[in-house]
Formats: C-alpha cells, structure tokens, sequence
C-alpha cells in the first residue's frame, strides 16, 4: 500500500473530506481499537523525546471496560425482558390500552420480530459503539420479506430531529480509498465520497464520487440500483446519544465513556512501555570481566553457529539427509564455550567477572505507577476489573453476592446506562419495529413474520390517524 | 401519529444467586407468611425469580387449584374404631439368645 502510485495525495483528499466532529470521533475510536498511536515515532527511536514517542503497548482498558460494560448490561441472562403486560387489562383505564389477550397477542408478535432482527446482538452492537463513539445508530426496514435492524458508524451519520426528538433525517457519508488500475494497468489509488440520505420516504443511495482538497461536494446523482423508496411516512431510524445529558442545542452525541480520560490512557501505556523496555534492556543478564586482556577467552574456542542444509528443505532425517551448511565464521574468535563441563579459567591474579542480574525491585517503582495508574482509570470508568489475584483470593467460586458487593462501583454506574439504554434504544427501536411492521402490512409489501394476522388488528389502534379514518 | 404500545422491561439481577441465597429467599417468604406480615400475593412475588414464576396471579390460581383439588382428594373423615383408641405395641427387648422376654 506504502508504494501505490497517488497515495499521498489522496490521504490529504481524504483528510480535507472529514469533519472535525468526525475526527474526533475517530480519536475517540482509535482509543477503543489500539490504533491511536498510528504514526508516531516507534518507541525504540533513539533521536526522539519521550512524550513524542507511540508506546510500544497499547493497554485496551478503553475497550475492556466497554465490554464489561456491555456484558452486565445486555448480556444474555441480563437482557431485560419486554412486555406489554398479558396479566393487567388496560382498556378498563385506557381506550388505547390493552387488554389481556391483545396483550399476550402483543408479546407473542414482540418475541417474533426480536428473534427475526437478532434484536438482542443489535442492541449490544450498538450500545458498544455508543460507548466508544457516544453515539450509536439504528436503521431499520424490510428486506427480503424479512425486517431488519441495522447500524453503522455514527462518526458517519449527521441526523437531524423533529420536534419531538424522533429523527427527521439521516445522512450517511465519508470519504474513502479506491485501488483501481489506470490505463497503463499500473495500480493506483484516489480517494472517493460515499453518500446515503434516509427520510421519510426514500432511502437514497448516490453513485461515488471523486473527493477534491477544497472539500467541496459533488453534483450528487442518484444509484438507482440502490435507492427505493421505503415509503413508511417516517424516518425508521433511531439515533442513540449514550448519556447525552444536557448540552447544546446543535449537539446530537452523548459522552464516549473515556472523553476527558485520553490523556490517562496515554500516561498508562507510557508507564507499561517504559516497564517493558526496562525489562528487556535491563533484564537479559550480563557477563563483566576486569583486569582481562581484550579478546581474551577463558574457555577453547567456540564453533560458529552452523546452520544444515537438507535434500528436501527442513528437519534433517534419515530420508531427508543434510547435504551441505552455512556455518557463521564472523564471531569465531570472540565466542566462549559455555556449558556445566566448560570451566571459565582466568590467568590473570586480579580478574574479576561479574554476572549483572535484574534485582527483584528493579522495576517495581515503574510497576506501582503503572498499577497505580490503571486503578485511577479503573475508577474514572466506573468498571471494576477482578483479576485473577483478585478472585483467587477468596476461592475458586464466587457468590452472585459477593460479586455484586466486588463490582458494586460498576453496578452503580450500569443502573444508570440501563436507563439510558432501555429509554433511547431498547424502547424506541421494539417501537419503531412495530411502526415499521404496521406500515409494510399496510402497504401490502410481503413481509413473513409470525403472529402478525392477529397482531395487526392491534397495531391499527395505535396509529390515530387510521382510528380517525 | 403514532402512539407508543405501553412496553415495559424488566430487569433481571446482575448475577444470579446461589442456592444457599435461594434457599434464604424462600425461607424469608415463608417465615414472613405464616407469621402474617405479608400476603400470600407478597409472599409469591419474593420467589417468583427463585422458581421462574412468569405471572403472579396465574401462579396464586394455580395455587389455589391445587389446594382445591388436594382437598378433594383427600380421604373422607370416619369416627374412630375401638382398635383406633388401642395403644400402641410395646417394643420387647431382644436378649441376647434372640428370644424376646416380657
């Protein structure tokens, strides 16, 4: 990739192309992935400060507090139930309410379309990304007579809302790279814009177009293959802000887990290089020899490492004989024998050798600012890691209480993105299938799911306009 | 406009507890239930995690069919007989021979 014709040029089309908001996502991102050291200076540069340098290792605390996260949150076994209550008859109180067969008519058709969009994965895709990224997004529609929930990168999405918050619009674009031969058959590379706008009719996908520096946009023309028009009177799109919060009217994202802790997360990966490479360059033992003559070797001389070759390439044996060898001459004389029968001899009275060993405390004042570090982080996350230590200290099995009394802090914090969750995502999504399902029924598109016969009678009532009509 | 279905979600716990926190649930049931601080309905609802109950009300009725049911199978009340009234056999103790002494 390094040597394909245009490549530098098209990455400075491709970052003229980004938004600075989709930048930051990506930043946020590149901290969930490991990726946000790309193209640093290596850490074992010699000419190059510190704090300039890529730490050699990128600890994914990001990325492990988000799956922890999302394993107590949406986990199976931890995937909360939903119901419209077959036990309590509504339409006592409610004209719109439920009664207890309409009810049970209503789960049956919930638990249909939940396992036909694979609700539950969708769900924690998404809420996995909104951790990472702050938002998350779900599409949703009817593909091959089946409905479907999907998602994508919300770094990529610029929705826009009515006034009850639902999304109006949504637009999917970002620049790319494309390998492509030109008419000399050499391979090159040009950077290209991918544009889909969904809306309460259409879903709209464009042909790609050439990306410039200037960043100006294309004259837009229409994919037929890829455009139809799905004609529900809405936008079947639910945009998830993870913990919005409060915050500017012009502000649609919710709050990456790890926002204001970037800066941690760099200290501690520096803190766990800075280790490794003390343990590397300090921990290989070395031989010292005083009063010693240059060059002189206290043992006979070694052979020079040799390397066989075979007939047939490999493993010598029987029927794959050794036919020839490269044998290393170079450190012929500076090589010491070293083995339980080869005795180190030094004629000289006043020699003195000395093997340097790491001392067991040698690292540990890098060791506890490292720890030290990631129980900061630890607790700005909210997530409780139990490391093994940590557990096999009090048995082989955990109680489910004294689980939750060790992860009490996260438990808190996952009550809390429960809400979130359940409120923006889960609800919204179970409601905008059920639209989505009334709406295709309605429209006479095919649409195989079970129970929906007795189901659809129900749906009508919510829609009020049909109730009118 | 469309108007929202009322969906509930119900959250089940973090980690599931052990048998011995089980066996704790439902004797704190039972003990708070014979004592009658709490109804049976009360009572019901603090298992129903334990034993899986879906719906508490179908759960009571079927408790109380079951109820129902066990008392009408349950063998009719007859006056007692003289034989009823006899006491019962005494235990002779075995000596050592095998042969019981009185």
């Amino acid at each position: 990739m390094a040597m394909i014709a245009g490549l530098s040029d098209a990455q400075a089309v491709l970052r003229a192309n980004i938004s600075p908001r989709a930048a930051h996502i990506e930043r946020l991102e590149s901290f969930v992935e490991g990726t946000q050291y790309r193209g640093m200076p290596d850490w074992f540069e010699a000419d190059v400060q510190l704090w300039k340098k890529a730490p050699c290792i990128s600890y994914p605390i990001v990325k492990s507090a988000i799956d922890s996260n999302t394993d107590l949150v949406l986990a199976d076994g931890r995937f909360p139930a939903f119901t419209t209550h077959p036990d309590e008859d509504d339409s006592i109180f409610d004209d719109a309410g439920l009664n207890t067969e309409d009810s049970a008519v209503m789960d049956r058709l919930l638990a249909g379309i939940s396992k036909q969009v694979r609700f539950k994965s969708a769900c924690r895709e998404i809420f996995s990304s909104a951790q990472g990224a702050g938002s998350g997004v779900a599409m949703f529609g009817v593909r091959a007579e089946k409905l479907f929930m999907d998602s994508t990168k919300a770094r990529w999405c610029v929705p826009t809302f009515a006034h009850d918050g639902s999304v109006d619009t949504l637009e999917i674009s970002y620049p790319y790279l494309e390998e492509f031969r030109d008419e000399s058959g050499k391979w090159r590379v040009s950077a290209k814009l991918y544009r889909r706008v969904i809306d309460s009719q259409l879903d709209t996908t464009f042909l790609p177009a050439d990306a410039n520096t200037s960043g100006i946009q294309p004259i837009w023309k229409r994919d037929p293959l890829q455009t139809f028009e799905h004609g529900f009177g809405f936008c079947p799109v639910v945009w998830y802000a993870f913990m919005r919060g409060c915050s500017a009217v012009n502000k649609f994202d919710g709050q990456a887990i790890h926002t204001n802790y970037l800066d941690e997360v760099r200290a501690l990966d520096m803190a766990l290089s800075q280790r490794h490479r003390a343990a590397l360059y300090a921990g290989d033992p070395q031989w010292t020899e005083i009063g010693v003559e240059q060059g002189y070797t206290p043992t006979g001389k070694a052979r020079g490492m040799a390397m066989p070759a075979t007939a047939a390439g490999g493993v010598a044996s029987a029927s794959n004989p050794v036919t020839s060898g490269y044998r290393d001459t170079s450190r012929v004389t500076q090589g010491r024998k070293k083995s339980p029968g080869d005795v180190w001899q030094y004629e000289a009275p006043d020699a003195k050798v000395t093997l340097h060993t790491l001392p067991g405390d040698a690292l540990t004042a890098i060791d506890n600012h490292a720890r030290d570090l990631r129980i900061k982080l630890a607790e700005s996350l909210a997530v409780v890691f139990l490391d093994e230590e940590h557990v096999s200290s009090r048995g082989a099995v955990l109680s489910g209480r004294a689980l939750e009394a060790l992860k009490s802090r996260q438990l808190d914090r996952c009550d809390q993105y429960r809400s979130d969750v359940g409120d923006k995502l889960i609800l919204p999504s179970l409601d905008m299938l059920l639209r989505v399902t009334k709406k295709s029924i309605e429209s006479g598109r095919p649409l195989r799911l079970a129970g929906i016969s007795k189901a659809f009678p129900i749906l009508k009532r919510f829609d009020i306009a049909d109730e009118a009509a | 406009m469309w108007l929202s279905p009322a969906i509930t979600l119900r959250w089940p716990d973090y980690f599931k507890p052990d048998s011995d926190d089980d066996a704790k649930i439902v004797k704190t049931a039972i003990d708070a239930h014979e004592a009658k601080l709490i109804t049976k309905r009360a009572a019901v609802q603090k298992i129903q995690r334990t034993f899986g109950i879906e719906n508490v009300d179908q759960f009571l009725l079927a408790l109380d069919e079951e109820a129902a049911e066990r008392k009408t199978n349950a063998p009719a009340f007859t006056a007692p007989t003289p034989q009823d009234n006899a006491p019962p056999p005494v235990a002779l103790p075995i000596t050592p021979q095998g042969a019981a002494t009185k």
